[in-house]
């Protein structure tokens, strides 16, 4: 049976930090995906997870299942990192942490028309949430964290996280009309 | 978990059961969401070359754990614990200190020393840190040149960051103009640039005890062997862990957390119940005396610092939160001991205090970490300073400036005007690297206090004070104001600020409550 986060956590306190290899290899991806998602560029992104990595192995000894679990522990250490990097450069950079919509998604498969006009209705209406209403979504939907998580990490409670997520899905929908008008014209995009 | 757009929405419908009504609008959106995800693929070379740094790294921190005096006595000496162990620290120490011919620090004098040695003028390189190796594809989304003092390069690789159409700006745009219109100090042709100089010591084994056979492996068997870093551990209720740096010249203290008592919360109702809120924080002098307590019990020589001062940034999120429940109070506060350099406070760039920052346990009014104890040994060079009172205006009048087409062209700008202060001198703190080693330096600045902000209502100015680099080095150009994070402004559109309706909250899993414990 496979180990659990905190199992192999717990064993690098007791046992070998080497036992750490076992949680990077889980969660050096959706790390890096975190992070490449609030910044603009790879070579950041790159820099910022082997922080994040490195400062998980320096502290695991501080984890403690009984506040939490081992990932929401390694996305707080994320999202301070991300912070404390927008901080740090706070006179370098133009990025933003919330997100970084720079690159094309690489899976599309609309017509460059269709794609460009989504697109843009989708990212103006995300432009104009606010910036922690802008994060439960990308934590829920990106992330695939669970409210609960979410919550912790974002230093919320659960239920002001679900709302808060309901509501914003819901001014997406209020702010879109564009986009529905789009589909009765792209109906593929539907399926 | 599985994500789909299907799940999402069913989810939606558990926490509104008015999204029934609309699955034909919001299923495309969540889609359109979904395949909107901005993430990039990792590469793989950069995620294999991580590991193998992970793995060595690991192998590094367990053989500083392993060789930490108080472990390698714990094995031996099962016994030494608890209590005693707070009283086997000082004399391990000094212990080390005593031994003749292992330590380069003579009996009874500090571990780290206090010097500042001169030398040649521009002996520590240009100031300016060496630009950032950029990713092949990844040039065009970053900024090249990282000029100290906050400056920007306005290459066009920057540029096409902001100016590309699917970037989300977190806050209305405003182009701010720093207005300074007082004296100025007297500038000197050239300044004093410090650079921090560990006295990079280390300990001989031989000075950990006289019989490091272990059993399974003989440390006596690694000639000339040395100790970098040295871990203690104090085993009792509210206990710590201090961490020596003899490499770095550093020293950190932290609560050993399993000797802390914790939260035992396990619903959201008892998280909310045991949050720390506003009432509860002490007054400043009471914290400040926390600290000061500490430090002597400790001997946590301040002499290089200066009166303690407590940060209470957190302080604007909190006034500025519509809805005070949910604002943010750190159960941590923050007692700062600001270095002093020539009699002068150090800040880092954005002009916070530079120095041996304690946190403090609001409920257990205990400190709970010490960070920044560093050696004080320096080396001095000199380097061309900014002697003419027109450039640093000339700085300011570049702070924060967008370039004109560095928006989508129907993004609105607004204006804004900061009124700083007289400036008083100081230093900041600026580190270099040049992909092998570090430096960190402690360069002459100006720093102006933010007086007075005009700005639009909605819009939060973050500033404090501006620091002004006063080494010719650094005083490059500033073309882009910065974007700090989670710093939020009054919603543009007010998702989060309306009350949350709780009777329309349901668990979206049946049964399973938050375990919130933070």
């Amino acid at each position: 049976m496979e180990r659990t986060d905190e199992e192999i956590a717990i064993a690098c306190s007791e046992s070998s930090l080497q036992e750490f290899d076992h949680l990077y290899l889980r969660y050096s991806r959706p790390i890096y995906a975190f992070i490449s998602r609030r910044t603009s560029d790879r070579a950041i992104a790159e820099d910022l997870t082997s922080t994040v990595f490195l400062k998980a192995l320096e502290n695991i000894r501080s984890f403690t299942p009984r506040k939490g679990s081992f990932r929401t522990w390694l996305y707080r250490i994320a999202r301070n990192v991300l912070i404390d990097h927008y901080r740090s450069h706070a006179l370098r950079r133009t990025e933003d942490i919330e997100t970084a919509w720079d690159l094309p998604a690489e899976s599309t498969a609309e017509e460059p028309v269709e794609s460009m006009l989504r697109d843009r209705a989708l990212v103006k209406a995300l432009r104009a949430l606010k910036p922690s209403a802008r994060e439960v979504v990308l934590l829920r939907i990106y992330e695939d964290l669970p409210y609960s998580e979410i919550a912790q990490i974002t230093g919320k409670s659960e239920g002001a996280t679900k709302v808060l997520f309901s509501r914003t899905i819901k001014e997406l929908r209020n702010v879109l009309p564009p986009l529905s008008f789009l589909l009765l014209f792209f109906p593929h995009f539907h399926s | 978990m599985t994500r789909t757009p299907e799940s999402i929405y069913q989810e939606l419908i558990l926490i509104d059961r008015s999204f029934r009504d609309h699955e034909a609008t919001l299923l495309p959106i969540i889609k359109a969401l979904l395949a909107q995800d901005p993430a990039r693929e990792p590469d793989e070379k950069f995620l294999q070359d991580l590991r193998v740094r992970l793995r060595d790294h690991a192998a590094a921190l367990q053989n500083h754990s392993s060789l930490s005096p108080f472990s390698v006595m714990q094995k031996y000496f099962p016994y030494l614990s608890g209590a005693l162990a707070v009283l086997v620290i000082v004399p391990v120490f000094a212990f080390f200190l005593m031994k003749p011919g292992t330590f380069p620090v003579a009996p009874g004098e500090p571990l780290f020393g206090e010097s500042i040695t001169s030398t040649p003028p521009r002996a520590f390189g240009s100031l300016t840190p060496a630009e950032v190796p950029v990713t092949p594809g990844a040039e065009a989304a970053m900024g090249r040149s990282q000029g100290g003092g906050g400056g920007l390069g306005s290459s066009p690789s920057a540029l096409s960051v902001a100016r590309d159409e699917k970037m989300i700006m977190p806050y209305p745009m405003v182009q701010f103009d720093y207005v300074y219109s007082g004296e100025f100090p007297e500038l000197q042709q050239s300044v004093g640039v410090y650079r921090r100089n560990p006295r990079a010591a280390s300990l001989p084994l031989s000075s950990i005890g006289s019989n490091l056979n272990l059993g399974t492996v003989n440390l006596e068997s690694f000639a000339g062997a040395s100790t970098e870093s040295i871990t203690f551990q104090q085993d009792r209720e509210f206990g710590y862990q201090i961490y020596v740096n003899l490499r770095d010249a550093t020293i950190s203290i932290d609560a050993k957390w399993d000797k802390w008592p914790i939260s035992q919360c396990q619903t959201e109702e008892c998280y909310r119940r045991e949050r720390i809120t506003l009432a509860d924080i002490p007054e400043d002098q009471v914290l400040i005396d926390i600290a000061k307590a500490f430090a002597e019990e400790h001997g946590i020589a301040l002499s290089g610092y200066g009166e303690p001062e407590v940060d209470n940034l957190w302080r604007r999120d909190y006034d500025r939160a519509e809805n005070k429940e949910f604002a943010y109070v750190p159960e941590t506060q923050r007692v700062v001991f600001p270095l002093l350099l020539d009699s002068k406070k150090v800040t880092d760039q954005s002009g916070a205090l530079y120095g041996i920052s304690m946190g403090i346990h609001v409920k257990h009014k205990r400190v709970m970490n010490v960070y920044g104890i560093t050696g004080q040994s320096y080396e001095k060079s000199d380097y061309e300073g900014i002697s003419n009172p027109a450039e640093i205006q000339n700085f300011l009048a570049k702070l924060d400036k967008y370039p004109a087409d560095s928006f989508p062209q129907d993004m609105k700008i607004e204006k804004g005007t900061v009124t700083l202060g007289t400036p008083t001198l100081g230093f900041a703190v600026h580190y270099t690297y040049d992909g092998m080693t570090s430096q960190e330096l402690l360069v002459p600045s100006l720093i102006f206090p933010v007086e007075k902000v005009d700005a639009p209502a909605e819009y939060y100015f973050y500033r404090q004070s501006v620091v002004v680099p006063l080494a010719k080095d650094l005083l490059k150009e500033q073309n882009y104001p910065p974007m700090i994070p989670y710093m939020e402004g009054p919603a543009v559109r007010g998702v989060e600020d309306a009350p949350v309706p709780t009777e329309e909250v349901k668990p979206v899993e049946e049964g399973v409550e938050s375990d919130s414990g933070y």
